[in-house]
C-alpha cells in the first residue's frame, strides 16, 4: 500500500511538472482509449442524468459483462437486460433486479418478489459533479464504438486522475460503458453492454404477480454527521428493523453507512476480506461487483460501509465517523476478557 | 554476572534446605554433598543460610500474648484440638529479623528460604487476574453480538443510490457469497 500511495503521488508529481500539451507522453495510463487526459477540460453537463433519462425512456434489449477485481483475482459475469415503457429489468444467472417508476424491487432464485425500494419521498439533491471532480469529453484519434453504437467518451477526474470513463451512447446518451479506474490507470471494474438492439419487439416486463414490501423506513431525523471526509454530504436516512442507513454523496458516488447496536462477530465474516485499521480497532474491506463493503466495530455499534467509491474514500470516512463511546480502558479490558473466555464457553 | 566454573548447570535450590532439616534419603544426601563439594555457589548458599538460622537461633524467646492460644482454640476447634508446640521458626515471622542484623551475603541468600513465599503470592496474584477476567469477561454486561448481512446492505445501498440504473443494478445481480 505505501508503494502504491508513494508511486501515485510520484505520478502526480510528474504530472504537474509536465507542460499543457504533452499528456500523450503518459500512455501508460491505460485503458482501451489513447490518452488525451491533460487536455482542457470541455465543461459538459452530468451524464448520469442524462443515462438515467435515456435508460428510462427507450425501449431496448442487450447483454451486459461486469467485469471485477475480486477476491482471487478478477471476475466476469453476464446479464440480460431489458426495457420498455419505463420499467427496466437486469436478469442474473438466478436473480432479477427491476425499476418501474421509482420503484426498485428484485425477484429471488426462489421465485419470490421483494420491494427493495418504493421510490423516495424527497428526491435528494446530489452535491454537483463539478464541486470535486472535473467532466471532461474526450476526443479519441479514431471513433469508439461499443456493443457496436457510436459512442462519445466522457471521463471523470479528480485532480488529474482520471476516476471514470463512460461511453455514452453518441445517439441518444445511454451509458454503453462504464469503467473504474484505479490511480494507475487499471479499470477495476468494468460493466459494459455487449450487445443492444435499440428497437426491440419487445413489451414492458410484466408486473410481478406479489410483492413484498421490504423497503426501509425513511427517518425524519437522524444522529449522524451532515458531511463526511472526501466532500461526501448527507441526503437521507432509513431504518430497517434494527439497522439505521444514512446515505452519503460526493457528486459522483453515493455512500451508505449501516449502524447495527452491538458488538462485531467477525467469526462468521468471510476470511478473503482486507484487514485495515480504524481508530484503535480493525476492519475488514470486501470487494464485490459494484464496489466496496468496509466493515468494523466502534464503541457499542458495528458499523458496514458500502460504496462505489475506492476504498481510500472509506477508510477514511470510517476513521472520521464519531463512536458513541465503549473505547474506555474497562470496556478494553472488558472485550479482551470476554475474548479470552470465548473458547471455553460450550 | 559471575560465573562458576566448577558448578554443573543445576544448583541445589530447594534441596539444600530438605538436606539442612534431614530430610534428604541417604542417597539424595549423599549425591547433595558431592554437589556440595563441587559448587562454590551452592557452598556459599549453605554457608549464608547457616548462618541465618544462627541468627535466628541466637534471637529471645517470643512470649506470646496472654490469650494467645485461647484465642487460637476458640477460632481454630480443629487445630486446637491437636496442639502443635510452636517453635521459633513458625512464630517469628521473617521480617521480624532486622535488616541490620544480617550480614549482605546472608541477606543476599535467603531468598532460598524465601521463594515458597513468593510463588504463593504469585499464585494468589494469578488467582485474583482469573478472577477479575471472569467476572469481566462474563458477568459484566456486553453487547449482543452482530455479524452485518453485507449482502442485505449492498442491495440496500444499490436501490437507493442515484445515478445511471443499469451500471447500479447490474453488479447487485451478480451472485457472490459473504458468507464463511
Amino acid at each position: 500500500m505505501r508503494g502504491r500511495i508513494s508511486e501515485g503521488v510520484l505520478v502526480l508529481v510528474l504530472v504537474a511538472s509536465v507542460p499543457a500539451g504533452s499528456g500523450t507522453a503518459f500512455a501508460w495510463d491505460t485503458g482501451p482509449l489513447p490518452q488525451s487526459g491533460n487536455e482542457p477540460a470541455t465543461p459538459v453537463e452530468n451524464p448520469f442524468d442524462k443515462a438515467r433519462e435515456a435508460a428510462t425512456t427507450l425501449a431496448f434489449t442487450g447483454t451486459v459483462d461486469v467485469d471485477w477485481d475480486g477476491a482471487g483475482g478478477r471476475h466476469s459475469d453476464h446479464l440480460r437486460v431489458q426495457a420498455a415503457g419505463g420499467s427496466l429489468e437486469v436478469r442474473g444467472e438466478s436473480t432479477l433486479m427491476a425499476e418501474s417508476e421509482g420503484a426498485r424491487m428484485v425477484r429471488r432464485p426462489g421465485g419470490k418478489w421483494d420491494l427493495l425500494w418504493s421510490g423516495p419521498e424527497v428526491s435528494p439533491v446530489r452535491p454537483a459533479l463539478g464541486e470535486k471532480y472535473e467532466v471532461a469529453t474526450v476526443a479519441p484519434p479514431e471513433p469508439v464504438t461499443v456493443a457496436s453504437r457510436p459512442t462519445e467518451i466522457v471521463e471523470i477526474r479528480q485532480a488529474g486522475t482520471v476516476r471514470e470513463r463512460l461511453f455514452v451512447d453518441a445517439a441518444n446518451g445511454l451509458l454503453l460503458k462504464r469503467e473504474q479506474l484505479d490511480g494507475r490507470g487499471h479499470a477495476t471494474r468494468v460493466v459494459a453492454f455487449s450487445s443492444i438492439d435499440l428497437e426491440p419487439d419487445t413489451s414492458p416486463p410484466p408486473s410481478p404477480p406479489r410483492l413484498t414490501d421490504e423497503s426501509p423506513d425513511r427517518l425524519k431525523s437522524v444522529s449522524a454527521p451532515a458531511a463526511l471526509p472526501g466532500g461526501y454530504r448527507r441526503l437521507d436516512a432509513y431504518r430497517e428493523d434494527d439497522t439505521v442507513h444514512v446515505l452519503y454523496s460526493d457528486g459522483l458516488y453515493d455512500l451508505s453507512v449501516f449502524r447495527q447496536r452491538g458488538a462485531l462477530d467477525d467469526g462468521d465474516l468471510p476470511a478473503s476480506g482486507t484487514r485495515v485499521r480504524i481508530g484503535s480497532g480493525r476492519g475488514w474491506v470486501y470487494g464485490w461487483p459494484g464496489g466496496q463493503v468496509l466493515v468494523w466495530e466502534a464503541g457499542h455499534s458495528v458499523f458496514s460501509l458500502v460504496s462505489e467509491a475506492p476504498t481510500e474514500d472509506l477508510v477514511a470516512v470510517a476513521r472520521a465517523l464519531p463512536t458513541d463511546g465503549g473505547g474506555s480502558v474497562v470496556d478494553r479490558m472488558r472485550r479482551v476478557c470476554h475474548n479470552l473466555l470465548e473458547p471455553l464457553s460450550p | 554476572m559471575e560465573t562458576d566454573d566448577r558448578a554443573p548447570t543445576q544448583h541445589l535450590g530447594d534441596t539444600l534446605s530438605a538436606l539442612i532439616d534431614g530430610e534428604l534419603t541417604d542417597d539424595a544426601a549423599a549425591s547433595a554433598r558431592a554437589h556440595l563439594a563441587g559448587c562454590r555457589a551452592c557452598e556459599a548458599e549453605m554457608a549464608a543460610v547457616d548462618q541465618v538460622r544462627s541468627w535466628l537461633r541466637d534471637l529471645p524467646p517470643v512470649e506470646p500474648p496472654a490469650d494467645f492460644y485461647r484465642r487460637i482454640r476458640s477460632s481454630e476447634p480443629e487445630a486446637a484440638s491437636t496442639p502443635a508446640t510452636p517453635t521459633l521458626l513458625t512464630a517469628v515471622p521473617a521480617t521480624a529479623v532486622p535488616a541490620t542484623a544480617v550480614p549482605a551475603t546472608a541477606r543476599a541468600s535467603t531468598t532460598a528460604t524465601v521463594r515458597p513465599r513468593r510463588r504463593s503470592g504469585v499464585v494468589a496474584l494469578v488467582g485474583c487476574a482469573a478472577a477479575t477476567a471472569v467476572v469481566l469477561g462474563v458477568a459484566a454486561p456486553h453487547d449482543p453480538e452482530t455479524t452485518p448481512p453485507v449482502g442485505r446492505f449492498i442491495e440496500a445501498h444499490a436501490t437507493a443510490a442515484g445515478g445511471d440504473p443499469v451500471t447500479h443494478l447490474a453488479p447487485v445481480v451478480v451472485p457472490v457469497s459473504f458468507r464463511r
